[in-house]
């Protein structure tokens, strides 16, 4: 697959527009996740964490350079409302998954139990520490 | 609900985009704004009719019974 370089190229004094901010980030993700399925592949730690790192960087310092509002109170919302959905399919999913795997003998599932029970644990104290704030983001 | 947005907007010879622009928010929430499919919270309500020189009830525009609990 050929990629215009020329395009990538950013100076100091350039900013993005939201549409340039999509096609780069995209294009970052895009090259980030082929270095880390590669990482996992060949089982480099090193690899995937500094795909992963970079990626991460990346598209931070990207989304830095974009001149136009990103994310708005209606986008904020769509987000939360989804986060929230995972959060509802996706903890009691792996829990589940992981007592199934503890009741087989698979000692992997308890981590599966254990990473749900702290994302809930987290999921209580950030609600009471937002709910307890005078206003939201909006 | 249903919002005036789009009549104000016009009479002020004002793109989507530059309302977007004026009140800190996305153009495809106006869009949304316009089609009355998003509530908009009460700061950018009060942001947009401020905006229009008019009270927040002439432009958000809420039918009997739409506002009981």
């Amino acid at each position: 697959m050929l990629i215009n370089l020329s395009m990538l190229y950013i100076s100091n004094t350039d900013m993005l527009s939201y549409r340039r901010f999509l096609i780069l980030g995209g294009a970052v993700t895009f090259a980030g996740g082929a270095a880390l399925g590669y990482g996992i592949a060949t089982g480099s730690q090193m690899l995937v964490l500094l795909a992963f790192g970079t990626a991460l960087v990346l598209v931070h310092l990207l989304r830095r350079r974009v001149d136009e509002l990103v994310v708005d109170e209606r986008l904020a919302r769509a987000g939360e409302a989804a986060s929230h959905r995972v959060l509802q399919l996706a903890v009691p999913a792996a829990a589940l998954a992981g007592v199934l795997l503890v009741s087989a003998g698979r000692s992997e599932g308890m981590l599966l139990v254990l990473v749900s029970t702290a994302f809930m644990l987290l999921y209580a104290a950030l609600f009471a520490w937002y709910s307890r704030r005078d206003s939201l983001a909006y | 609900m249903r919002t005036r947005i789009r009549e104000f907007r016009e009479r002020y010879r004002l793109t989507q985009e530059e309302l977007a622009e004026l009140v800190g928010v996305r153009r495809e929430t106006v869009v949304f704004l316009e089609k009355g499919r998003y509530n908009p919270s009460l700061r950018l309500a009060c942001r947009i009719a401020r905006l229009f020189g008019v009270p927040v009830e002439e432009v958000f525009i809420f039918e009997e019974g739409e506002l009981r609990g």
